[in-house]
């Protein structure tokens, strides 16, 4: 595991918890170019991109969610609420 | 409690015979499609295989005594026009029909509907609207000049109070509520949302990236707000 991206992914979920979505999506994208095959980056991105009402761009994180992970419950239902929006 | 008499239940016809039921209203549904009224018993309170343009299967029915009808029939306009024109005889209060045309609607206003509803245009309209700009929910026109929008707060404008914002004297609309995504975590704990709806927000009231509001205004100055 790679300690920088536990800490931003942590950083990221933090911002998205205090409703600062522009900061969390900054930090998250950060922590992608760490690691791109972290199903847990792309919910977060998901939802501070949701948070945001940018719904194309929640769509297409969780849909990477679901490419890295198909189990992936939570993203499976925020997508569906998505795209059935 | 109101009453409801749907005739007609095509896509249209069953939603919104579904719709009206599952807010707790009486509905009477009446197709002439034996299947399609096998598909709403239960659905509905009473669900009755007839021909409407029947005037006296109607009055047996008891239709007068409902307060409003929703008339949803297929392609032909001639039973829209039957139908509507004996409600009315009858005596309904109010009768809404479906149209596909303007000159449907002429008619069917000549023949006493009280409402004319095109849904496939105006789910359209809707439509095209939050294609064109993504970033508008919704769009209600109150009239020619007024309307009401639901759309996620331009980036220009967060962070600030709706006092500082002052957006009855810049902009001339009224924010009557405020839509926010809550985070929350959950027991597992992952991060989701709940939706919090702040109606009538104050001065004090201050709102962030991804608020989503609904405005009240003249379209003229909702759509200045739209280009921000």
């Amino acid at each position: 595991m790679n300690q920088e991206f536990d800490d931003l992914l942590e950083l990221g979920n933090f911002y998205t918890l205090s409703q600062k979505f522009e900061e969390a999506i900054k930090i998250l994208k950060r922590a992608e170019k760490i690691n791109k095959m972290n199903p847990e980056l792309y919910y977060n991105l998901g939802m501070a991109y949701e948070g945001l009402n940018e719904k194309d761009k929640a769509r297409d994180s969780f849909r990477l969610v679901l490419k890295l992970n198909p189990d992936y419950k939570s993203a499976q239902e925020h997508l569906i609420k998505l795209v059935e929006e | 409690m109101k009453q409801f008499v749907v005739i007609g239940l095509g896509r249209f016809g069953s939603s919104i015979a579904q719709a009206l039921s599952e807010k707790g209203f009486d509905v009477l549904a009446i197709d002439e499609d034996e299947e399609r009224i096998k598909e709403m018993e239960g659905i509905v309170s009473q669900a009755v295989v007839m021909d409407a343009t029947d005037e006296k299967g109607l009055k047996e029915l008891g239709i007068t005594d409902f307060d409003t009808a929703i008339v949803s029939m297929g392609e032909t306009i001639e039973d829209s026009i039957m139908i509507t024109l004996s409600l009315k005889e009858m005596g309904l209060r109010k009768v809404i029909v479906k149209a596909k045309s303007e000159l449907h609607s002429k008619i069917l206003r000549k023949v006493g509907a009280d409402r004319i509803i095109f849904p496939e245009r105006e789910m359209a309209e809707r439509l095209a609207e939050s294609i064109a700009s993504p970033k508008i929910f919704d769009f209600i026109e109150l009239s020619k000049t007024y309307g009401i929008i639901e759309m996620v707060i331009p980036k220009k404008l967060v962070n600030r109070t709706l006092s500082e914002l002052k957006m009855r004297e810049k902009f001339k609309v009224s924010v009557i509520a405020i839509k926010r995504k809550l985070p929350i975590t959950l027991p597992d704990g992952s991060t989701d949302f709940k939706e919090e709806i702040v109606v009538g927000p104050g001065g004090n009231d201050e709102v962030i990236s991804g608020d989503v509001l609904i405005m009240l205004g003249k379209n003229e100055d909702l759509e200045k707000i739209e280009k921000l």
